[in-house]
């Protein structure tokens, strides 16, 4: 995790965005990258033509408007600048931006490429009619096609300390057991080391319902059950080292729902996931890693693949086994 | 027959707890293993096994093979290994 150059923060100069400014800067400050703080202006979808494909409203509930005039432009390009002023920036290499797109996911995306950051960090939007946190259509997206690995920030709560203020003291990383989740552990670990914070490895088996119609269920969970506990034991073994503190946990039930579980348990600081098809598969699954970020109360760092590649790199010609997990 | 050879590192005879509820025999070492299969008795039961380095905690929950005589299960634990065994009801005595 220590190859975070560029961090890419998305702000919309909304309150709860303060916090995902402050974690970005934090993150930032942490690995020595640069940031680049991004507000898009979303331009209204110019009309339909008849007969054409419009693609529909790519953020229905995004107020649209009009293309800046110059003046306007300035003004906005002044008051992305003061809100980040407020911001704590001392140390850090800085720029502010200023985009306009009908698409703000697109326009979070199209940066990060062009920046080449390695870090999206946005907020998981709040629901106007609700007062639980959702995962706003923007992030979603951004989690969708995401050239690189994003940093979720939850609105704040009043009861939940902000860990990129107090620092994060337990990390929880959520493996398939597919061929990304090597990775994906030396990374946790990795960043779980430098913030001198306790690292739990969880593995969810989800059981199929439909399996327990066609015959004995007790038998078709254990069997399940048991080769998840060897291949997670023998995975963070590997990875992490047999001496390291580490808890290892592996849970049957909703993966999604286990993972939050379990990270409201442990008063998680930051929670781990693959951001890639390898994460699909099981236990983590881009559906379930999605709900984690709609309903965690902690940052959640979805890892995109070629991060988590690039970050193991160094491990690669060494001759370590690869962890017994299988493929997909 | 064999049900279960765990690794415990570190811990002593007096640590480790092994129990048969209903269906299932449960393995804890540590005071955070009994914590945690003190969470699984009382109804959440997500988590069937959990081990953790720092602390020496331990939990594991394993389905009993049908067959098995509970009365005469039997526990050994030898150089930080855990072994446990029962026979089942034919007599035999395999290993699996």
């Amino acid at each position: 995790m220590t190859d975070f150059s560029r961090v890419l923060c998305a702000i919309d100069l909304t309150e709860p965005s303060r916090r995902v400014l402050d974690c970005a800067l934090w993150w930032a400050r942490r690995h020595g990258a640069d940031v680049s703080v991004l507000h898009v202006h979303p331009l209204a979808l110019p009309p339909p033509e008849a007969g054409g494909l419009t693609g529909g409203a790519p953020e229905a509930s995004i107020a649209a408007h009009a293309p800046l005039t110059p003046d306007a432009h300035r003004e906005h390009q002044r008051e992305i600048e003061r809100f980040v002023e407020q911001a704590r920036t001392d140390g850090l290499q800085l720029e502010v931006l200023l985009d306009e797109d009908p698409s703000v996911a697109d326009a979070i995306v199209a940066r990060a490429d062009a920046l080449a950051a390695d870090l999206v960090v946005v907020g998981a939007g709040t629901g106007p009619a609700s007062e639980h946190p959702v995962l706003g259509r923007i992030t979603m997206d951004l989690l969708r096609s995401a050239p690189c690995s994003v940093l979720v920030i939850p609105p704040p709560a009043g009861d939940v300390v902000n860990p990129c203020v107090a620092g994060v003291g337990r990390v929880l990383c959520a493996v398939s057991l597919s061929e990304a989740s090597r990775p994906l552990l030396e990374s946790a670990s990795a960043f779980a080391s430098q913030s001198a914070a306790h690292l739990t490895v969880v593995h969810v088996v989800e059981l199929s319902e439909v399996a327990a119609l066609a015959y004995d269920f007790d038998a078709h969970r254990e069997a399940r059950l048991q080769p998840a506990c060897d291949e997670l034991v023998a995975l963070v073994e590997d990875v992490v080292g047999p001496d390291k503190p580490v808890e290892e946990i592996v849970a049957q039930g909703a993966p999604s729902s286990e993972i939050l579980k379990l990270a409201a348990e442990e008063s998680t600081g930051l929670i781990v996931v693959g951001l890639g098809a390898g994460h699909r598969a099981r236990g983590t699954g881009r559906p379930a890693a999605q709900a984690v970020a709609r309903e965690a109360r902690c940052p959640v760092l979805f890892l995109h693949a070629d991060a988590a590649a690039a970050i193991s790199r160094p491990f690669a010609s060494d001759s370590r086994q690869e962890p017994r997990a299988a493929a997909g | 027959m064999v049900i279960a050879r765990v690794d415990l590192p570190g811990t002593t005879n007096a640590d480790v707890s092994v129990q048969v509820h209903q269906t299932r025999l449960l393995i804890t070492a540590g005071p955070e293993g009994a914590a945690q299969l003190l969470k699984h008795l009382e109804g959440d039961a997500h988590v069937i096994y959990r081990r953790d380095r720092g602390t020496g905690g331990f939990f594991r929950s394993l389905l009993l093979p049908h067959g098995v005589r509970v009365d005469d299960i039997k526990a050994t634990m030898t150089d930080g290994v855990l072994v446990v065994t029962a026979p089942d009801t034919a007599g035999k005595d395999d290993h699996d």
